[in-house]
C-alpha cells in the first residue's frame, strides 16, 4: 500500500469522527468541515510521524486544539464586536445562552447548551466517551493523559454535565 | 459486611452514581447502592437524570462529511505533493 493509499484508508475511516468531534466541540458544521480538512492535511504532513494503527487518537488531540484555537478566536471576535455592548457577549459557542434564548424547547438543545459551558478539558472527555464512544485508552492517548486521570475526569466532566443541566432545567430532586 | 448496611454518605452516592449508570459498580457497592436508592427518592431522580444524559449523548449522531469534503481532502494532498502518491 503507497502513502497515499494509506492516507486515503485513513481519511475514510476516521473522517466522520474527527468531523464529529469538530462538530460537538464548535457547534459550527462549516467551521467544523474546515478543520476536518486542516486536520487530515495535517496527518499527511505527519505521516512519517504517526503510527497507522493509532492515527484516531492522534487525529482526535489534533482536531481538540484546532477546535480551541476556533473558539479562543470566536471569543476574541465576539469581545471585540461587543466592546461597546456591555452585557452582549456570549461563552465559546455561537448557539444562543438561555437568557437570551427564547425557544430553547427539548432536553437535547438544553444538554447540549449544558455541555458548551462546561471546562475544558472536561467537555472533550464527555464528547469522546459519550458521543464519540472511545475507549478510555484511546481518550488517554488522544489527551495526553493517564489513564486514571481520565476516568476521573470522565466522572468529573459528567457530574459537571448533571449539574449544569438540571440548573437548566430548573431540575429540583424530590 | 457491617458497613454495607449502613446507610452511604451522600458524597459516597454521588461519586458512584456515574459508575452505577454504568454498570461497573463492584457487587458489593451495587448492592450497597441500590439499597440506599430505593429508600431515597432523591438519588432515584439522580439516576434517572444521569441516565436521560447518558441516552441522549449516545443518541446524538453529528451528520457524516459531506462526500464533496472528502474529495477535497485528498485533492489537496494530491495537490501539495503530486510526487508523493505514487510513495
Amino acid at each position: 500500500m503507497t502513502a497515499f493509499e494509506q492516507f486515503e484508508q485513513q481519511v475514510h475511516d476516521h473522517k466522520n469522527q474527527v468531523y464529529g468531534f469538530a462538530c460537538s466541540l464548535l457547534r459550527d458544521e462549516v467551521t467544523a468541515q474546515d478543520v476536518t480538512q486542516d486536520v487530515f492535511i495535517t496527518l499527511w504532513e505527519h505521516r512519517e510521524d504517526v503510527d497507522y494503527d493509532r492515527a484516531l487518537p492522534w487525529l482526535m488531540r489534533v482536531t481538540r486544539n484546532a477546535c480551541i484555537d476556533q473558539l479562543r478566536r470566536r471569543q476574541t471576535r465576539q469581545k471585540t464586536m461587543t466592546v461597546d455592548t456591555e452585557g452582549l457577549s456570549r461563552a465559546e459557542s455561537e448557539r444562543p445562552l438561555p437568557d437570551t434564548c427564547t425557544e430553547v424547547s427539548d432536553f437535547e438543545d438544553h444538554l447540549n447548551a449544558a455541555l458548551d459551558q462546561i471546562d475544558e478539558p472536561y467537555r472533550s472527555v464527555v464528547v469522546l466517551r459519550e458521543i464519540q464512544e472511545l475507549k478510555y485508552q484511546e481518550i488517554a492517548d488522544a489527551l495526553d493523559m493517564p489513564l486514571n486521570t481520565v476516568k476521573v475526569y470522565i466522572h468529573r466532566g459528567r457530574k459537571k454535565l448533571r449539574t449544569q443541566l438540571s440548573n437548566r432545567l430548573d431540575y429540583v430532586p424530590a | 459486611m457491617s458497613l454495607h448496611n449502613d446507610r452511604p454518605s451522600d458524597d459516597w452516592m454521588d461519586a458512584h452514581i456515574e459508575a452505577y449508570v454504568d454498570g461497573a459498580l463492584s457487587p458489593d457497592d451495587q448492592a450497597r447502592f441500590e439499597a440506599a436508592l430505593h429508600a431515597d427518592p432523591t438519588w432515584q431522580d439522580e439516576v434517572k437524570h444521569a441516565r436521560s444524559i447518558r441516552a441522549s449523548l449516545r443518541s446524538q449522531r453529528p451528520p457524516p462529511l459531506p462526500a464533496d469534503l472528502t474529495d477535497a481532502i485528498l485533492k489537496r494532498v494530491c495537490v501539495s505533493a503530486p510526487s508523493q502518491k505514487e510513495e
